[in-house]
This record gives C-alpha cells, structure tokens and sequence, in this order.
C-alpha cells in the first residue's frame, strides 16, 4: 500500500473520485428514482443508530425540571380545570403546546380565559407560516396583549424525521421567539442568555430523553386528586397531548428516536417531548456540535486516498482477489465509520456526517476503471507514465 | 323465430337498464328528481330510479346518498344532471398505465429533494402543538347567546375547507340533523324545526370529528325573554344607576343572557 501512496495515478485517481461527486451533485435531476435503497433510506442519518437500536438516551434518567401534563381529548372546561390544579402546585412556568383556533362555548371559553389570566408565567403557542420574507402566524385565540406567545414550528419535510428547529426568527419588523425560548425566557433566563447568543438559524435537536425520561400526568387523575400537586412545585409544566398509544399518530413526529431505524414505520414521538428535549437541550447547554463542511471533506480525502492506494495495490498486483478483497474492505470500512459516527455523537454530542467519506468509498472502485482506461490512453498518446502495466483490466 | 329474438332482445335491454338503478340511500334534507318536461319527483330513502335524462335537484343544505347495484355509495350536496351523477359512478374503467407511469418517472426525475436546514423558512410546516377548534374556519358570527328571541337564526360561516367537509349540527332530546355548510357561504340554517320553547345544542364539526366549536340555544319569545329580565332587575338592590346596571348585567351573563348582558356592557363602558 505505501507503495502506491505517493504515486501521481493514486492522487489523481482519489481526485477523480471527488471530481465524479461533485458533478453528481450538480445534476439538477434525481437519479435514484429506481434505487431502492436509496428511496427506503433517503430520510436516514446513520448517527440514528446511537438512538433506536443503542438507546444511548436511555442512560440519562428523568428530567427532573420539566413536567408533561397530558389533557388526552379534553374539553376546554376540562383544560381550565387542569390549569387551574396546575397553578395549585406552584409551578415555575405553565406552557400550553396547543392552539385554539377560536371561540368554541361560551362558559368553558370564559373559564378557560379566566384560568389562563391566573397563570402567573404563561407561554401560549401559535403556528407561523412564511410567505417570501413575511411571516404570518395564526393566533392563538386566548391571546392577550401581554400574553408570552412562542411559535410551535419545527423544520422538517413533511413527514420526515425532525433534526432541527429554529430558536427565534428575525423579520423586517421584529423577532419571534419560538415556543421552547420563550419558556427558557421565563424560567430560566441565564440559558436564554446562552441560547441568544449563539448562531440563529437552523438548530440540531439533541434527542437525550423519549417519552418515559419526562414525568406525565394525565389530566383526568389531576382533576379526581389522585396526583400529588407538590411535584410541580417550581417545574416548567407543559400541557398538551402525550398519548403513548401506537395507533394513536395525532401531533407524533419521526424522530431519531425511532424504534425502527430505517423503512416503513409510524410516528414515534408526540411534539410536546421534543419541545422537552429542547428544553432539556438548551437549560443543559447540551447542543450538538457539528463538524464544519471542510473539515469532513479534508478527512473525507485523506480517508478515500487511503484507500485508493490499497484498492490500487490489488488491482495491480492481485486482480484475482481485487472484488473479494475491496467488497471486504468497503463493508469494513462502513461498520467503523458508522461506529466513530456513534461515538462521536453519544460521547461528545458531536454530529458527523459521513455519506461523502462513505460514497467516496464506494465509487473508488468504478472510479478506478475508469481511471485506468484515461491513464492507458494518455500513455499511448501522450506518452505519460502510469503505474498501470499492460492493457486496460 | 324474430319475435322471439326481438323478446330477448327487450329482455337483455331491461335487464341491463335495471343493473343501472340507483338506490336513495341515505337523504337529508330534500332533494328531487326533475324530467325534461319539467315534472318533479321528491324523493325518499329507499326510492330506486333509473331517471337518465333527469336531474337531481338538491335544497340547499341537504344532501342525498346513492348506492348503485355494484353497491357503490356516494353523496351529492349539489344538483346535477343524471348524465354526470352516473359518470361519478362509472367513471371509466381504462387505468392510463403508460401516462400514469412516465408521468411518474418524469415527476422523481425532477424532483429534487431538498435540504431543509438550509432552506428552514421553506421547511417549517410542522407544528409540534395539538390544534383544538375550527382551523381554517372564519365563525366570528356565529349566535352568541344562549336564550335566543330572533326571527330567524343565522350563522355566518365562512370556510376555505373542501365542499362536505364541514358541518353543523343541531341536536335536542327529540331530534338531530347535520347540514353541510358550504365553502364561503352566509349560511341560514331552516328555521322551522327552531321553534319557540325548543332548546337545541348546536356543534361545528371537521370531517364528522370531535365537534370544534359548540352552542346552546334556547328558544323563547320575546315575552318570555323580558319576562326573565324582570325577574332578574329583582334581585338587583343597588342603588346606583351604573352599578345596578351592571349587576344585572352580570346575573343576566350568569343566566345565560349573554346577549342582553353584552349590550348592557357596552352601553355602560
């Protein structure tokens, strides 16, 4: 292999690999509508695996700050009878991760109204929408002028695994807090501090804790006394709906903490635990730190040149075991990048992404085909040197 | 031998007219059947017609479910001719294989996924919250109140759902109909059935779910109204003006006046 590391076909043999990438990557057309895998994992981020199949999330225990209160498919009295039992228990910050579209009936609007005026740091949530550069929210009909309002939104395709949310969102006009900052703000105003000062924009959620890592209450044992109301003395309490039945996919989302790693499955997570997570996130400063682009992309060409230079040794020297010994190595290679991905992510809340180092990997060895031809050509032409001997493989 | 032929002939032609036949399956509201020569057949459930150079007409508010012998049920909510209500039942059985295919291999060709945390703004339609009430519907007129005095009762509905999908519905002891409200409508329920002493329970409803928005009304005379008022002014023993004027507000909205207490307010603010 040393042998070959150095030699001007292997540098421009690993340079072609990524000249080959970056076209593809410029084809404005998709050209994996047949590809089967590819389809079935389009939404896959190999950094998943420390989640669904590890469970590396299930070391870190209950959330002792934040409390669930589940309302199921109460009615808006049911809401402010619950409200009005939360702010028995002394809480620090009661958030409502639901959004009233309007009137509904009278007496139960009024005490619901009147339970959320009791409320004595209230975060009400809205969903926003972006026309172009405007942003338009659908406001929450219990919204009063002083009320805390947070947007509920997170960023995702439809239907697709959510990674990422936006802390705040900066118009022409003024700046929106999301759902998750604003209670942070009310609660907890040292993190606020923390969270606004660092880059806005496009957020990694750090997924530490699923659905049984959070204490839920249901309402209903709330309004017959059956909960001891001292446990939300000081907590952040969010209430909304935390059904744990399977069936059950009303406001659920794909997340990394999905059971079933990659292909058909159901929603696993109700939007009021990722709002959780990033609480826990941002009260814990535990954000996930990204590797800058370059840097992948210098390791990913010291990574692929390695192996362009073993590749090269088999097939030069040892044709006869090149498939069997390049198949083994790329599967190898797989299974340990996969690893240090997990690593990376479970141990130091680092997210890396290898599909370049990965697909540079696989390609080399077509790449090397293709190479060779180019290199046979421009000897006899223009007489270049090549360490390919003979005719073209 | 022809007489025969022409027989079976007139047999097969029936018989294959009868497998055309619409049954009345389900029908609220009113709905008919009006000939080329003007003539009106109202129709009930359980009517099988063949009609097919008729047209059904539908009230507005009303809806009617047909089943077709291949037990095949759909919902009309707006008249139509007889021509196209069958076309909706046969609606042409050749799949375009080819087209449906290319169209297919051309649409994932194009399509280019995207990167949502580079294009957040783009990619922020989820809502992680649970929605409760009507989204998408514009009901700031609908009666509120709960002892109602009026000539008629009017909801003024407006919505950008799709036609059927949003409903209301009115429900007592004795009885309940559901009518469907209609994309951008002013909408006036029939008022016959909301007869003074009837007291209903009205609901809003999303795709027949959970209802998402919901009423009551009692209907009374004016008489009576005034009548409960007086009863009310009563119990009243401030002697300010203002004041007294506001506590009787205030026991009206208790009672459920909410109308008269609201008026009051205002005029007193």
């Amino acid at each position: 292999m040393k042998k070959y590391l150095f030699k001007r076909d292997t540098l421009l043999a690993t340079a072609c690999v990524f000249l080959i990438m970056g076209l593809f990557s410029l084809l404005p057309l998709n050209t994996h509508l047949f590809d089967p895998i590819k389809m079935a994992l389009s939404d896959l981020s190999f950094n998943d695996l420390a989640f669904s199949v590890i469970k590396s999330h299930k070391d870190n225990g209950i959330d002792k700050r934040i409390v669930v209160v589940d309302i199921g498919q109460s009615s808006r009295a049911d809401i402010a009878a619950t409200i009005d039992s939360i702010n028995k228990g002394n809480p620090s910050t009661v958030a409502l991760d639901i959004t009233f579209a309007g009137p509904k009936e009278p007496a139960a609007d009024s005490a619901l109204r009147s339970a959320l005026s009791n409320t004595k740091q209230l975060v009400l949530a809205e969903k926003i929408a972006f026309h172009g550069d405007s942003l338009q929210s659908a406001p929450n009909y219990f919204r009063t002028p002083n009320a805390t309002v947070g947007y509920i939104n997170f960023i995702g395709e439809e239907d697709a695994v959510i990674r990422h949310y936006s802390p705040s969102e900066t118009t022409a006009d003024s700046t929106y807090q999301s759902f998750t900052s604003q209670i942070v703000r009310l609660s907890n105003l040292q993190s606020f501090e923390q969270l606004s000062h660092r880059p806005q924009g496009s957020t990694l959620i750090t997924y530490r804790r699923d659905a049984s890592q959070y204490l839920t209450i249901d309402h209903a044992a709330m309004l017959r006394g059956e909960v001891d109301l001292s446990v939300l003395n000081g907590k952040i309490v969010l209430v909304g709906l935390a059904n744990t039945n399977a069936n059950d996919i009303e406001d659920k989302f794909f997340t990394p903490l999905n059971k079933k790693f990659a292909g058909k499955s159901t929603p696993d997570l109700n939007g009021i635990y990722i709002h959780a997570n990033i609480l826990s996130m941002v009260m814990d400063q535990d954000y996930t730190k990204k590797i800058p682009g370059w840097l992948m992309m210098l390791v990913s060409v010291i990574v692929v040149w390695l192996h362009m230079a073993f590749f090269l040794k088999y097939y030069i020297e040892k044709h006869i075991w090149f498939h069997l010994v390049v198949k083994s190595v790329q599967l190898v290679s797989a299974v340990l990048f996969i690893y240090f991905g997990i690593l990376l992510i479970s141990k130091a809340g680092i997210q890396a992404n290898f599909t370049m180092m990965l697909g540079g990997v696989v390609l080399a060895v077509d790449v090397l085909y293709f190479y060779e031809g180019l290199a046979q050509w421009l000897r006899k032409k223009f007489h270049i040197s090549t360490v390919f001997p003979g005719d073209h493989h | 031998m022809k007489t025969f032929l022409l027989l079976l002939c007139l047999v097969f032609a029936v018989g294959a007219a009868a497998q055309d036949s619409l049954l009345v399956f389900e029908l609220k509201g009113k709905a008919y059947l009006k000939t080329l020569d003007n003539k009106i057949q109202p129709l009930k459930v359980g009517n099988k017609f063949y009609a097919y150079h008729s047209r059904l007409e539908i009230d507005k508010g009303s809806s009617i479910t047909l089943v077709s012998d291949t037990y095949k049920a759909l919902t009309f909510t707006k008249s139509m001719a007889m021509v196209d209500i069958r076309k909706t039942f046969h609606p042409g059985k050749n799949t375009d294989v080819t087209g449906k295919y290319f169209a297919y291999v051309w649409e994932q060709f194009t399509h280019k996924h995207g990167s949502p945390e580079a294009d957040r703004r783009k990619y922020m339609s989820n809502a992680g919250g649970v929605a409760r009430g009507c989204p998408g519907v514009d009901a700031d007129h609908l009666p509120d109140t709960i002892y109602y005095t009026g000539k008629s009762l009017v909801f003024n509905i407006t919505h950008k759902l799709p036609a059927g999908r949003l409903q209301l519905a009115f429900q007592n002891a004795d009885s309940a109909w559901r009518i469907n409200v209609d994309p951008s409508a002013v909408f006036f329920p029939a008022t016959e059935q909301l007869k003074p002493g009837t007291s209903w329970k009205w609901f809003l409803l999303i795709d027949r779910q959970q209802p998402c928005k919901e009423g009551v009304i009692i209907y009374m005379t004016r008489a009576q109204y005034l009548l409960k008022e007086k009863e009310l002014n009563k119990q009243v023993i401030v002697s300010d003006p203002l004041e007294a004027s506001n506590m009787l507000a205030f026991l009206l909205e208790a009672s459920g006046y909410l109308d008269a207490a609201q008026d009051i307010y205002r005029n007193n603010h």
